[in-house]
């Protein structure tokens, strides 16, 4: 009774052992230095135009901002949060019943889990490249297919933007897949059972209980999932031919093939922005999720 | 304009023919010994270190890095780019410690202007200076030899393959009809800005290298009509695709369509309305560790039997004397039109010289394009 | 009787898991109105058979019948029965209040509806303002409570309960004991209570059904259970019996019914240890033949136990009656 006592007052006092304040000064420093001053480069930078063929004018002036105003890049914009949102919607729908499954059912976790995280290990590069090798017609993987019905011969999957959302699920699956994991393997099945005893059917169970208790699960799998597809450029070079062009696409090109810096900046100041934006709402919406019931 | 058209009009010397071969025939009967020897002379005494080589994919044959490694003691370190652009992009973002690369012409003279180049110590070549085609030295992009030593040179234009194509295209114009039309699926173009933008500036009759605006707007108008044809844009795949016939255009490079077609039936073609030459040089990047290793390559490459095994790879022409590769490299190459186009071809085509404004403009273009 | 009136029935039901049998062919009748223990040790089946009648198992053989009804088909959400989870499983998600009411919302109540009987339960489970809490600012005792409240707000025809009080405090389980047995008697709902702690069972328990390896062993009032073990297994199980063998007979005698003194008729032994628990003696005595004894005693003035020491010479006798007659058979 004392111990539970003890642990209680700490926690009251809002935090349990307090440690020096100055064990973060390297974390903070780091942060600072490697990504807060850089950062500040890159708007400083959205300020300035190019001159010649790679320097820098500073010009302090929202030029590049206005450039970006053309509906040209909107579409681009468009055409990155749908695939951010394709991508998080899909893997959710692919990552959470086997997530689910192999919280409460699988008997060989521990190997089914090292089966997800492995191909983590090997370059992303690779990855998206073995894609191409898959998606190609003449892989066995679409002639079977084809023999089956499933396909009709003339699918060409190679160089296309489905073959684009194909490598993004793939890729982006084992972030969802962790953490929705986490959250389910630490759920009280007994709960589920007593949600069914109360009168609820399965799906309502899921509904009311497990969804719920598994939302911080889903919530930072998203955020795991979204905000890097923001800027994936990768994959659509490999696997899209090059051809569909996004934020992370659009920034690259502006970096490495047209040496306009000041100009990628300002892409990139927008698209970090909006993302800020979603970030606080997800947060704002999370956080009333906590305090309301269920 | 001017000084390029009598440079190229020059034609290959054939002077000392009997000399020449006479060299070439010990050359060949001294293997590499004289690569070596070539090199002891350098005065070079500590053999070993290591060559950090940025360059472009598929552009060394793989056959020389072991046997230059062999001659010389220095270990070679790869890496690569995709594009001239992408380089400079690199060094400018401050990528230091390579120690060789290879930029076309054009960049030559922008990195150059950017000081993102160490000058090239010509005491440290004698190969080639005794084995460099008169022609190679002191180009328009460098008129002093400062900072660059020619590798090879080639063009700009077009490939298809003669089995799945019926028409046999000889204008750019036909090109990019039969790219939006019949093959509409099946064309690749470079992923390059100066190509691409340059080579449809030739087709609607305008220089290569023009910088109006209202040129390249029409320019910008035929190439987003032409994007959703497109198979891909790259520079480094659409060799394969070609071969393995998912591609049956290509805009591309010359070395790269002799390459298709020592494999498969093709034709690389210079479009009619003209397109581009360019010549790429070995450059030492500014921050280079080992540039005495940089020297070393150079001279060693320009041997004439590595210069052959190099040749006989990528199929670009080499700035190595025509009469010292006479007996090493085979004659079908030697011969062959796309890898050493004649004078009259080449009269037609402009080396890449964009203004910055120009360059500034273009950049803007390619973004819509590849974004629409 | 009439069927009507039995509103749990068990007949011949077999669990099994993989080769383990956890019910071994049961049968079982629990009468409406009645507060039924199932008791015994770890895997003997009780909790199974808890599962069986809740819907969570589904029997190998035999037929679950529920107020009458065969209920083989149908799944724990369409039962008339409602569980109290050995680990309370309240939902930490939601407030005491709907935790509570849960169960009502499929029943097309209103909300206010849903709330007033929510809250008329945590008065009759004795925790009134609550109702905002979340489940873990509260004491065991008082989820437990709560636990409880949820289910019977939903007027189950049976309560199953799975050991609800096996993680409390001594002091709080016997409070609770004397609360569930209050709310029983005063909602009058069939409670079938599974639990190992004899003690527990025997206190609050209409009938009691002793369970070894999936059998019931013997289903009885407490004092029947305690005072007439129809088998070895319940004897040693309940409560603590000496078993001797006496004129080449096996009987098994509760300690507390054997009687100690320096002088009598009886069997003559010597103790080995005394030890005084509370306001009981206990005293172990190695009789002549050699078997062991163990005598508890009240300590009052009649009585020498509290007195006896080690060596000392006694006397042991009980009333024939009150003796276990064992020959290796069960008896009803």
């Amino acid at each position: 009774m004392r111990r539970r006592a003890w642990r209680a007052g700490g926690r009251r006092r809002g935090g349990g052992p307090r440690y020096p304040g100055w064990l973060a000064l390297p974390a903070a420093g780091w942060y600072a230095a490697f990504f807060l001053v850089p950062l500040g480069f890159v708007v400083a930078y959205s300020f300035a135009a190019l001159e010649g063929y790679a320097g820098i004018a500073f010009a302090w002036n929202l030029d590049n901002y206005r450039s970006l105003w053309d509906p040209l890049y909107g579409g681009v914009f468009k055409r990155t949060l749908g695939l951010s949102l394709f991508g998080t919607a899909a893997t959710l729908l692919v990552g959470f019943p086997f997530a689910y499954w192999l919280a409460r059912y699988a008997q060989r976790k521990t190997l089914l889990l090292l089966l997800v995280v492995v191909p983590f290990w090997t370059s992303f590069l690779i990855r998206t490249y073995a894609w191409l090798i898959i998606l190609d017609p003449e892989f066995p993987l679409f002639r079977a297919l084809h023999s089956v019905g499933v396909v009709g011969a003339d699918l060409n999957l190679l160089y296309t933007p489905k073959a684009i959302y194909i490598g993004v699920v793939y890729n982006y699956l084992p972030l969802m897949v962790l953490p929705l994991y986490a959250a389910l393997e630490r759920l009280d099945w007994s709960l589920v059972e007593a949600a069914q005893d109360l009168g609820d059917p399965p799906w309502r169970a899921f509904r009311r209980i497990t969804l719920p208790l598994a939302l911080p699960g889903v919530v930072a799998g998203s955020l795991l999932v979204f905000i890097p597809l923001t800027g994936e450029y990768l994959i659509p070079v490999i696997l899209g031919g090059d051809k569909t062009v996004f934020a992370g696409n659009l920034i690259a090109q502006q970096f490495l093939e047209a040496h306009d810096w000041p100009f990628g900046s300002a892409i990139a100041v927008v698209v970090i922005a909006a993302m800020t934006v979603v970030l606080v709402a997800f947060s704002r919406i999370a956080a009333r999720q906590e305090t309301q019931g269920g | 304009m001017s000084d390029q058209e009598s440079f190229w009009q020059r034609g290959v010397d054939r002077k000392g023919f009997v000399a020449a071969a006479g060299l070439a025939a010990l050359a060949a009967a001294s293997g590499g010994r004289l690569g070596a020897d070539a090199f002891a002379a350098v005065g070079r005494d500590e053999a070993g270190g290591e060559l950090l080589y940025y360059n472009w994919a598929d552009y060394v044959n793989p056959k020389t890095y072991p046997a230059f490694e062999k001659a010389t003691g220095i270990k070679v370190k790869k890496d690569f780019y995709a594009s001239n652009e992408a380089l400079l992009a690199k060094l400018k973002g401050g990528a230091r410690g390579y120690d060789l690369a290879v930029p076309t012409g054009y960049m030559v003279q922008i990195l150059a202007q950017e000081k993102l180049l160490e000058p090239i110590d010509w005491s440290k070549l004698p190969t080639v200076k005794k084995n460099i085609n008169q022609k190679f030295r002191r180009l328009p992009f460098d008129p002093q030899d400062r900072y660059s030593v020619a590798k090879d040179w080639g063009t700009t234009g077009f490939i298809y393959r003669t089995d799945l194509v019926k028409e046999r295209p000889t204008s750019w114009r036909e090109f990019f009809t039969l790219a939006k039309t019949t093959y509409s699926g099946k064309v690749t173009v470079l992923d390059g800005i100066p190509e691409v933008i340059g080579s449809m500036a030739v087709m609607l009759g305008y220089s290569y290298n023009t910088d109006s605006k209202s040129q390249l707007d029409k320019v910008k108008q035929e190439l987003i009509a032409l994007k959703p044809h497109l198979l891909a844009i790259t520079s480094t795949e659409y060799k394969q695709l070609l071969i393995s016939g998912k591609a049956v255009l290509g805009l591309g490079w010359n070395g790269d369509g002799a390459a298709v077609a020592a494999k498969k039936p093709a034709q690389y073609v210079i479009g009619k309305e003209g397109g581009e030459f360019w010549v790429d040089s070995y450059v030492i990047p500014v921050g280079a560790k080992n540039p005495d290793a940089a020297h070393a390559w150079i001279d060693y490459v320009y041997g004439p039997k590595a210069n052959a095994v190099e040749t006989e790879y990528t199929y670009y022409g080499s700035p190595v004397k025509t009469s010292l590769l006479k007996g090493v490299l085979a004659a079908e190459i030697l011969g062959n039109p796309a890898v050493f186009p004649p004078p009259n071809v080449l009269a037609k085509l402009e080396p890449n010289k964009v203004s910055a404004r120009g360059t500034q403009l273009r950049n803007r273009i390619w973004t819509e394009f590849k974004a629409s | 009787m009439d069927d009507r009136t039995a509103d749990v029935e068990l007949l011949g039901v077999t669990k099994r898991f993989g080769a383990h049998v956890a019910v071994a062919a049961l049968d079982l009748r629990v009468e409406h109105g009645e507060f039924l223990s199932l008791l015994g040790p770890s895997g003997c089946g009780k909790t199974t058979t808890l599962r069986l009648i809740a819907g969570f198992e589904a029997p190998d053989t035999g037929e679950i019948r529920i107020a009458g009804e065969n209920v083989a088909r149908l799944p724990p959400y369409r039962r008339p029965v409602n569980t109290v989870f050995q680990s309370y499983a309240l939902f930490p998600h939601l407030s005491v209040l709907d935790n509570v009411s849960y169960g009502l919302k499929q029943r097309g109540l209103g909300r206010r509806e849903r709330g007033d009987r929510a809250r008329a339960m945590l008065e009759l489970v004795r925790l009134p303002g609550i109702e905002r809490r979340k489940p873990r600012e509260l004491s065991g005792g008082m989820q437990q409570r709560v636990a409880l409240a949820r289910a019977l707000v939903l007027e189950p025809k049976v309560l199953l309960l799975d050991e609800p009080l096996g993680a409390l405090d001594l002091k709080v389980r016997k409070e609770l004991q004397i609360e569930l047995k209050r709310i029983q008697e005063s909602v009058g709902i069939t409670f079938v209570y599974v639990t190992h702690d004899q003690e527990e069972a025997l206190a609050m328990s209409d009938r009691v059904a002793v369970l070894s390896k999936g059998r019931i062993e013997q289903l009885a009032p407490p004092r029947e259970i305690y005072d007439a073990p129809a088998t070895p297994f319940v004897a040693e199980f309940i409560g603590d019996t000496n078993f001797v063998s006496v004129d080449g007979r096996r009987v098994g005698v509760r300690p507390e019914r054997v009687r100690v003194s320096r002088v009598g008729e009886g069997l003559g032994g010597e103790i080995l240890a005394t030890m005084v628990i509370g306001p009981a003696v206990q005293c172990v005595v190695r009789l002549d033949d050699g078997q062991e004894l163990v005598v508890r005693e009240q300590r009052s003035q009649e009585s020498d136990a509290d007195a006896l020491v080690e060596g000392e010479r006694v006397v042991v006798n009980w009333a024939d009656a009150e003796a276990l007659q064992l020959e290796g058979g069960s008896r009803r």
